[in-house]
Order: structure tokens, then C-alpha cells, then sequence
């Protein structure tokens, strides 16, 4: 489906009420993947809202992006086991190589970065998920390594 | 009518009024950077303006900008307990500031300068390392202009835009990287605003500042 009927589907299955103003944003960052500013002023425009308004709200949780996850979505893991083992130090590990945040994408639109709940892999934690790829027991060392190779994949392929 | 005790004061106020409106009124000046009179929400940001209530023999520290007066009410401004969170609150609000009177446009103004004098604390945090951003400055108005580095988060610009059914400001992110803003981060030049300078006006500091008496182009 075209992204603005997709758009338009979700908009017309709820009524412009504020408290409906998170569940929308939700399922079409769910369905799109990302949240854009054509997006964010049409949400506004259907609920009524300032677009400066939904903009601040878009900002404020950091479930919410702004950008499309890149052609390598980086998801790190920080569900309890992989938290427990490091997880946010392989998250910060990344956003240095990438020097970008949690929920932005890189310049040339190769990596994006996210961090997610737990899927399923606690014996191997801590983990990272790249093009649903697992990569298991990673460490602040093996970042620069993953995308090194990520890197040289995309050069050849 | 109520009439309430500030320190130790008896003054007349109209019920349903917040303490800070009636001791301004009445000279005693405490100090405030969020509170907008009138207000049905208050903000309640800043924590400038604790003062000290007695509820059922007991002190309470409250936001005055946020409490209605009640009959017979004893308010304190002035103790030793409420000086020492105004100046805390007041650091936090200066460790990331980006001090330079100097050059402000808004130094004759400034409500923070007005404060730190009611304080006897200096404009410079003792205790808190200051942490000022790299922000940039708005330029693109022909009237006005954002130093988001002066921009204390009280809301004020926000408020007056959002009445006047423009809406052009909101804050984004939060904590420490909160920011007042517009949509998408658009330049001040590309909104449809109409340069009634109310902004600038409620603005307590040089955040938001009138471009022809100068101000800090360079930062
Ligand atoms: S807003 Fe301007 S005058 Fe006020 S403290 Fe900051 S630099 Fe000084
Ligand atoms: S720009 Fe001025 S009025 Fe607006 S939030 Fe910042 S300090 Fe307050
Ligand atoms: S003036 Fe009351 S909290 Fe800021």
C-alpha cells in the first residue's frame, strides 16, 4: 500500500481525539517506520493540534523516529539478561561508531539505531539485531568489527 | 473578600487568587519566572517561588504561583529554608546559561538579574558545573531572534503565541536536551507569524530578543 493511503487508513479508523493522538502516532511509526514531517503535519491537521505541538510530543518519547530506520536497522537488545550483561554499553558503543542517537539515522541513510525489548536470545545476550540478523555476545569490541563487515558487504554487493 | 498574613502582613485579596499576584501587588516581591497571571494551568517549572504555608500547624513548602489564597492564611517568604531552595533551584536554572550581560539585549530587563539581586546569589552557579549547550542562535526573523542558549523553559513564549491561536513555539526532547522550539525545528522567518513581538515581550530573559537594540549575533 502507498504510504499516504496507509497513512490515511490508520487516520480514519480513529476519531481526532487527544487521547487518541498516541495511539495513531504508534501504529503508523509501526507501519511505515517512521514518523515524517509530511506525517506529523497531517496527524495535526486531523486532530486539530498545533504541528509545533505534536512535533514536541513526537520529541518527547523516545519510541519515536523522525527518520527511516536506515537501510541497516541496528536493534540492541535491552531486555533484563542483555542489560544485565552490557547492553547499553553496546548501545553507546554504537552511537559512537555511528555518531548518531538512539532512534536517528546516519547521513548517507545506512544504519539507524534502536534499542528493543528482549527477543527471545538471553542464552547469548548480550545481543544485536541487524537486518534480522542475531549477533550474539557482542561486546564494545566487536561493534566497530559488525559494521566494518557490514560496510565491506555493501561495497562489494 | 479573604484577607491573608504575608509575613506577617495582613493583606486583602480576591478569592480564588494565587499568593504571588497578591504579594507582588502588595510589594513584596518574590521571585518568578514561569508563573503568567491569569493563567488557568500554571506552569510550575521555575520553583522560584516557594514559599512557606501554614496548614494545620504545620509549614508547607508551596509554588505561590500555583496556590489560591484561603482566609487567614499565613504565608512566609523569607525564611532561612525557602532562600536556600530559591538559590538551588536558581543554580539549576543558570548551569546552563549562557552568561553574558554585556552584550544582551535584554540587560536592563533581565528578570534573572532581577532575582539574583533579591537573592544575594550571583548570576554565576557556585555549586553546579555550569553545562551550556552548543546551541545555535535564530537569525532569520527581520524582527526578532532565539538564543536558545538564554532560554530558561518557562513556557511564557509558548503560552502568549498559543492565545493569540498561532502556536508557532513548543518545547522538544526532554531533560537536559529540552529545547523551546517550532515545528520541525523550521526557522522563525518561515512561520506564518505575524510579528506581534508578545514573545519577545513575556520572554524574562535574552532568549528572545528585538533585533535592532542589538543583542548577541555572534553568540
Ligand atoms: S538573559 Fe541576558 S542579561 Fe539576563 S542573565 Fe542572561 S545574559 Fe545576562
Ligand atoms: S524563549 Fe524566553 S519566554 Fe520562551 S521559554 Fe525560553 S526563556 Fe521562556
Ligand atoms: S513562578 Fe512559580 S514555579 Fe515558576
Amino acid at each position: 500500500m502507498e504510504e499516504s493511503n496507509q497513512i490515511e487508513e490508520i487516520l480514519g479508523r480513529f476519531h481526532p481525539e487527544r487521547e487518541n493522538l498516541l495511539p495513531v502516532l504508534q501504529e503508523i511509526q509501526e507501519k511505515v517506520g517512521y514518523l515524517s514531517r509530511e506525517v506529523m503535519e497531517s496527524v495535526a491537521h486531523f486532530f486539530h493540534l498545533p504541528p509545533s505541538e505534536v512535533f514536541s510530543i513526537v520529541t518527547f518519547y523516545n519510541q519515536f523516529r523522525r527518520k527511516p530506520p536506515g537501510r541497516h536497522p541496528v536493534h540492541v537488545c535491552l531486555g533484563t539478561a542483555c542489560y544485565l550483561l552490557g547492553g547499553s554499553l553496546i548501545l553507546d558503543a554504537f552511537s559512537r561508531e555511528l555518531q548518531i542517537k538512539k532512534g536517528d539515522t546516519t547521513e548517507d541513510g545506512n544504519f539507524g539505531l534502536e534499542s528493543t525489548a528482549c527477543f527471545g536470545c538471553c542464552n547469548v545476550a548480550p545481543v544485536v539485531k541487524i537486518n534480522s540478523q542475531i549477533y550474539p555476545k557482542m561486546t564494545p569490541g566487536t561493534v566497530e568489527e559488525v559494521l566494518i563487515n557490514l560496510r565491506d558487504k555493501d561495497k562489494k554487493g | 473578600m479573604p484577607s491573608l498574613i504575608i509575613d506577617g502582613k495582613e493583606i486583602k485579596a480576591d478569592p480564588g487568587e494565587k499568593i504571588l499576584w497578591v504579594a507582588l501587588r502588595s510589594g513584596i516581591y518574590i521571585p518568578h519566572l514561569c508563573a503568567t497571571e491569569g493563567a488557568e494551568l500554571p506552569f510550575g517549572g521555575c520553583r522560584l517561588c516557594l514559599v512557606e504555608v501554614e496548614i494545620g500547624g504545620r509549614r508547607e513548602m508551596i509554588p505561590a504561583c500555583a496556590e489560591p489564597v484561603r482566609e487567614q492564611m499565613r504565608v512566609y517568604t523569607q525564611t532561612e529554608k525557602i532562600a536556600k531552595m530559591r538559590r538551588t533551584a536558581f543554580e539549576l536554572i543558570m548551569s546552563d546559561h549562557h552568561i553574558d550581560c554585556k552584550n544582551c539585549a535584554k540587560r536592563k530587563t533581565c528578570e534573572l538579574i532581577r532575582i539574583s539581586s533579591s537573592l544575594k546569589w550571583s548570576l554565576r552557579p557556585k555549586k553546579l558545573r555550569s553545562l551550556v549547550r552548543d546551541l545555535p542562535i535564530d537569525d532569520s526573523h527581520p524582527l526578532f531572534s532565539f538564543d536558545p542558549k538564554k532560554c530558561v523553559k518557562c513556557a511564557k513564549c509558548i503560552r502568549v503565541c498559543q492565545r493569540l491561536e498561532n502556536s508557532f513555539l513548543d518545547f522538544a526532547y526532554r531533560g537536559f536536551e529540552m529545547v523551546l522550539t517550532t515545528f520541525d525545528h523550521r526557522p522563525l522567518s518561515s512561520l506564518r507569524c505575524e510579528s506581534c513581538l508578545e514573545c519577545v515581550k513575556v520572554c524574562p530573559t535574552g532568549a528572545l530578543f528585538p533585533k535592532e537594540s542589538g543583542g548577541t549575533a555572534d553568540g
